[in-house]
């Protein structure tokens, strides 16, 4: 019985795959977001205050998607092969190919690995969407990531970066010949930037001057640039792995998503076997520190992607494993309300540094006041929740917990530290200044 | 060309709807700490390959990780996306003639806790009772594969 509804549920879903144009829900409101207890204090359900917009996607996609830089499109993988869905009116059309489709941040190409070109004009044009403008970059491999070099007067220079276990660059010139139409050159050959350092899930900036990927000996997400004689050279290290990321068009932010024990909210009903989920967070190159966009414990935020504009748009996979509540969110971070620098995330907090010290007791005491799992609070990703709500909630959790929670907090979440004992001395007053 | 692609695609959802009902429709099994225990408890070497149906390329390398592991005289473990879709894990399973204990999702909080899902693929080497502390995350190439898996347990 189990087993049919089972077969009538997958065929269902297949009958509804988008093979033809549809339209899809554009304001959607994810359930388990409305399931919060009445007895729960607002402090302890981290509203996604950075949430702009949530759009159904109508199957079940594929974790690979990249949003062009200003139209509403996302271009997305699924079972049933490419597609492209406009978020302001969630009509949704199919793509050429069944994998890895990513649009130039010119908005001109869509492309796909090999690296072939097809022309987003056309796509977007009834009368022309079946027979598209296509160019072939040659260049094999995986992961590709274009990146414009430069734009002059009838074309532009492209590069593009595969990612086949050793990063991959090539650049190419696309312009309009009077005679020839639209042509494609290679500018030269394909070459591997820093070649003796085993460089994984390599991303390109938008301007392809600089990449981001995981550098296995050092075990963390790493930015490298690549020169203008074509070496490559280490600028940040954020000191953890992340997923892939993503540069903001002005390479001062990186989005990644992070999968991470994330102490349940007693708001949200979950299995203990979920407790580790994908949420995203945004590093500001500039300040250094880091801000947290979702805070899910009821599902999954893959592999956000920075627009023009300076928002992002990241894939939400709900854990209930439920056909048709797929989202693709749209999130401002400018909207986060205080950041975090990203060494008291990834490193103990040095002696004598009260700030750090402070935050992350206020990170520790929502662990003690909100999560369902004492033993496995991380006041840093706590920190990062209490940063994110408002002033008025973040004072009433300390006016209402601090003197409840405070020994447990230094005894347990912060024994670490040094001069964790200090934090004993502190009354509600010293932390309050601390929220956002 | 639409037109083939549209066949191409039917033809796609037609298969996860025939595959989706041969398939066992049991709870999925899980990977968890003792199981890890186990796998290492034994003085066992090889390599752990997490992958996802979501991920294609993941996929794929499921299924040259055995045979480069084999040729390395070493075990592989195969271990799913704690969040895959069950249709479209079983799909994947059938076209890529995987062995059902591929299946196995892991919750493993040694391996999660490494950011061991924050991609698919991620191989992660093992010997004599431990985990490599560096993780392979992306497809590499079988040979490429091979290189390292060689590599890292010669560096133990």
């Amino acid at each position: 019985m189990r087993r049919s509804i089972c077969l009538l549920a997958a065929c269902t879903l297949c009958a509804c795959a988008p093979r033809t144009p549809v339209t899809v829900d554009t304001q959607l409101q994810p359930k388990e977001l409305l399931q919060v207890p009445r007895d729960v204090p607002e402090y302890c359900t981290v509203a996604e205050h950075t949430v702009l917009q949530r759009v159904a996607i109508p199957h079940t996609p594929r974790w690979f998607f990249k949003p062009f830089a200003e139209k509403p499109l996302v271009a997305y993988a699924s079972l049933t092969g490419n597609n492209l869905i406009n978020l302001n009116t969630g009509y949704v059309i199919p793509t050429p190919g069944d994998r890895d489709s990513v649009p130039t941040p010119d908005e001109e190409f869509l492309t796909s690995p090999g690296v072939n070109l097809i022309r987003v004009e056309d796509l977007l044009d009834e009368q022309r969407r079946s027979q598209p403008l296509r160019l072939r970059a040659d260049l094999s491999g995986e992961y590709q990531s274009p990146g414009v070099l430069r734009e002059f007067d009838g074309g532009r220079d492209y590069r593009f970066m595969i990612g086949r276990f050793k990063p991959s660059v090539r650049d190419f010139r696309v312009q309009r010949d009077p005679q020839r139409g639209i042509t494609i050159e290679p500018l030269n050959k394909a070459w591997r930037p820093c070649p003796k350092r085993r460089l994984h899930l390599p991303m390109l900036a938008k301007d392809g001057r600089e990449f981001g990927a995981y550098d296995v000996a050092a075990g963390s997400t790493r930015v490298f640039a690549i020169d203008g004689d074509g070496q490559c050279s280490p600028v940040e290290d954020l000191g953890i792995p992340t997923g892939k990321v993503s540069f903001s068009f002005d390479n001062r932010w990186l989005t990644f998503h992070l999968a991470i024990f994330d102490q349940a909210s007693v708001a949200i009903k979950e299995r203990p076997q979920d407790r580790w989920t994908s949420n995203v967070f945004v590093y500001d190159r500039q300040t250094r520190r880091i801000g947290r966009i979702t805070h899910h414990t009821a599902g999954n935020a893959y592999y956000p992607a920075f627009r023009r504009d300076g928002t992002l748009v990241y894939l939400f996979k709900p854990l209930e494993n439920r056909y048709g509540r797929y989202s693709f969110a749209v999130a401002d971070p400018a909207r986060i309300r205080k950041w975090l620098p990203i060494r008291w995330y990834t490193q103990l907090c040095a002696a004598g540094d009260d700030a750090c010290h402070r935050t992350l007791a206020l990170g520790a005491l929502w662990g003690y006041a909100c999560s369902n799992y004492d033993a496995h609070i991380n006041p840093r990703l706590s920190a990062l929740n209490t940063l994110s709500l408002d002033q008025a909630l973040c004072h009433q959790l300390v006016s209402d917990k601090w003197f409840e929670h405070r020994e447990s907090v230094v005894s347990g979440a912060l024994r670490k530290l040094p001069d964790a004992a200090k934090l004993l001395e502190l009354g509600a007053q010293d932390l309050l200044q601390h929220c956002p | 060309m639409q037109r083939r692609t549209g066949f191409r695609r039917l033809i796609g959802a037609l298969a996860v709807c025939l595959l989706h009902g041969a398939a066992v429709a049991d709870s999925p099994q899980e990977f968890n700490d003792r199981d890890l225990a186990l796998l290492l408890e034994n003085g066992a070497r090889g390599v752990i390959y997490l992958w996802s149906p979501h991920m294609p390329y993941s996929a794929q390398g499921a299924s040259e990780v055995q045979r480069v592991a084999a040729g390395l005289g070493v075990k592989s473990v195969l271990l799913l996306d704690p969040y895959a879709e069950p249709a479209l894990t079983d799909l994947v399973l059938q076209s890529q003639r995987l062995p059902h204990s591929a299946a196995r999702r892991v919750r493993a909080e040694a391996l999660l806790s490494m950011g061991a899902t924050q991609h698919f693929p991620t191989a992660i080497v093992f010997e004599r009772g431990r985990l490599d502390v560096r993780m392979l995350p992306g497809y590499t190439p079988p040979q490429d594969l091979g290189v390292y898996i060689h590599q890292r347990l010669k560096n133990f």
